[in-house]
């Protein structure tokens, strides 16, 4: 199972939630964003050195903390030197080896999303509720339709003590799965536990995400 | 519907051009005949829309010309065109005006998507490695034994160091390119900013040894120790980067250096307006 957590604006909390989704289904996390990553990283191989021919993928994951991660490089001459198209494989031999795959996808709507997206057999859409999110968002689903990486849910970013639910999932048409604000979640994410740890509601609302991305799950 | 074609022999491969024509929109699928293995149109390194290994598939409105080579010399007739009927009306998946339709392979999201990678200009001119390459340069699935491509020993030292990950660890987590806005946010990592600068020193060695050289085996040695004169041309070429670039950094060197000047923390008159024990 490959799923592409995608949003189209920055900053809406895609690594948050392809976190916290990679803890509840037990899954390896790749952080796709060659030219801005913001998943923790540490030492060895990443996917700069992969997407560069030097690693193999399986060697990049770290499987010592909470979250097994695929982290990225974070120079711009590390994400200028690699070929993005081996992504494509790259993901393929983790999901070999490893079963669950969740790739926390830049913002935009270039081939960095795109790549992601081609690969992914299913995907999660992360939004704030305010329209220029929503905006993005809608594009960002279209990409989705383009290259057939079905939209499982809608995660409803910080979402408010009245999410609006109903008319996000009217724009587009699949379930919506609020996530409250919490700041230990994005507390949490930055010394590397995931919310379930954490933060009771938050983590409830990423193991509704989780049972929804299983449901469909080949 | 009609198709006309020519074929040109070049070297091992033959070209063939086809004019397809209708009087109505119409998909199309053309193949080579025989054996051979079609190398069709690529944009930087990418197959045009419409090619696959096999041939091409699109809609004819009107006319239009294709080329491509193939690898042997093809039956006659080269090509096998099949008309399909009027184009697909009924698009499977939903549009946005703003989304560019792409199909759902590797080489479209390529093609048809923008680049993700850093344009060459927005990495400083030392930590560009040499070997920045494009898609398509070097195939390699997965599961292939995959070497590193090596530095180009040929020409001088105009690159950084080489990012080698079993030396390189240390440190990357700050590479020195997490920076924000702002002119003077920029934080050069410690360690690589020495890189540059030990990058430089032997640049800057290697010139003064060519300036230096008064005779002719001194000037040989130094030319081959560049890399031949490809190397001082590229050595030339570092240095000119070289040189805007150290402008640049002086000068913001001294903006913040004046700025520090000028600048006080009142620590003293904040404690007594904040009312906080000092």
């Amino acid at each position: 199972m490959i799923l592409a957590v995608t949003g189209g604006k920055g900053g809406v909390g895609k690594s948050t939630v392809a976190y916290n989704l990679g803890a509840a289904l037990d899954a390896v996390v790749v952080d796709a964003d060659l030219g801005m990553a913001d998943l923790p990283a540490g030492r060895g191989p990443d996917l700069h050195d992969v997407l560069a021919g030097r690693a193999a993928a399986v060697e990049a994951v770290r499987e010592g903390g909470p979250v097994d991660i695929l982290p990225c490089g974070r120079s711009l001459a590390g994400a200028r030197a690699t070929d993005p198209r081996r992504l494509v494989a790259a993901v393929e031999a983790v999901e070999r080896h490893y079963g669950t795959v969740v790739l926390d996808c830049p913002a935009g709507l270039g081939s960095d999303v795109g790549l992601p997206l081609l690969v992914a057999e299913a995907s999660v859409l992360v939004t704030t509720p305010d329209e220029v999110a929503l905006a993005d968002a809608v594009r960002a689903r279209a990409l989705a339709r383009e290259l057939d990486a079905g939209l499982v849910a809608v995660a409803l970013n910080r979402s408010g003590e009245t999410p609006p639910t109903d008319r996000v999932a009217r724009t587009f048409g699949a379930p919506v799965v609020a996530v409250p604000e919490r700041a230990a979640v994005a507390r949490g994410m930055a010394n590397g536990l995931p919310a379930g740890r954490v933060e009771c509601d938050a983590g409830e609302a990423f193991c509704e995400l989780a049972g929804r991305v299983r449901s469909v799950s080949r | 519907m009609n198709a006309e074609w020519t074929t040109r022999r070049c070297g091992e491969r033959t070209l063939v051009e086809i004019r397809l024509a209708t009087d109505r929109p119409r998909q199309v699928r053309v193949e080579p005949t025989g054996e051979a293995t079609v190398l069709p149109p690529r944009t930087d390194g990418v197959p045009d829309a419409g090619w696959d290994e096999r041939g091409y598939s699109g809609v004819v409105d009107g006319t239009l010309g294709l080329g491509f080579a193939v690898s042997d010399t093809p039956d006659d007739p080269p090509v096998r065109v099949a008309w399909r009927g009027p184009p697909d009306d009924d698009p499977t998946f939903e549009t946005h005006p703003e989304v560019p339709s792409v199909d759902a392979s590797l080489d479209a999201v390529v093609r048809d998507l923008s680049d993700p990678r850093p344009p060459r200009d927005a990495i400083p001119a030392a930590e560009e490695t040499t070997r920045s390459r494009r898609p398509g340069d070097h195939e390699c699935d997965e599961d292939d034994e995959c070497e590193a491509t090596e530095p180009d020993h040929g020409t001088p030292d105009v690159g950084p160091p080489s990012h080698d990950p079993a030396s390189s660890d240390a440190g990357r987590e700050d590479d020195g390119e997490r920076r924000s806005a702002g002119d003077e946010s920029v934080v050069d990592d410690e360690s690589v900013v020495g890189d540059e600068f030990a990058a430089l020193d032997r640049r800057l060695a290697l010139a003064e040894r060519l300036a230096s050289a008064t005779t002719l085996d001194e000037a040989g040695a130094a030319v081959a120790e560049a890399g031949g004169l490809a190397g001082v041309r590229a050595l030339d070429e570092a240095l000119t980067a070289d040189r805007e670039r150290l402008r640049a950094l002086a000068e913001r060197v001294e903006r913040l250096r004046e700025r520090a000047e000028r600048v006080d923390v009142p620590t003293e008159t904040l404690v007594r307006t904040g009312g906080e024990e000092p």
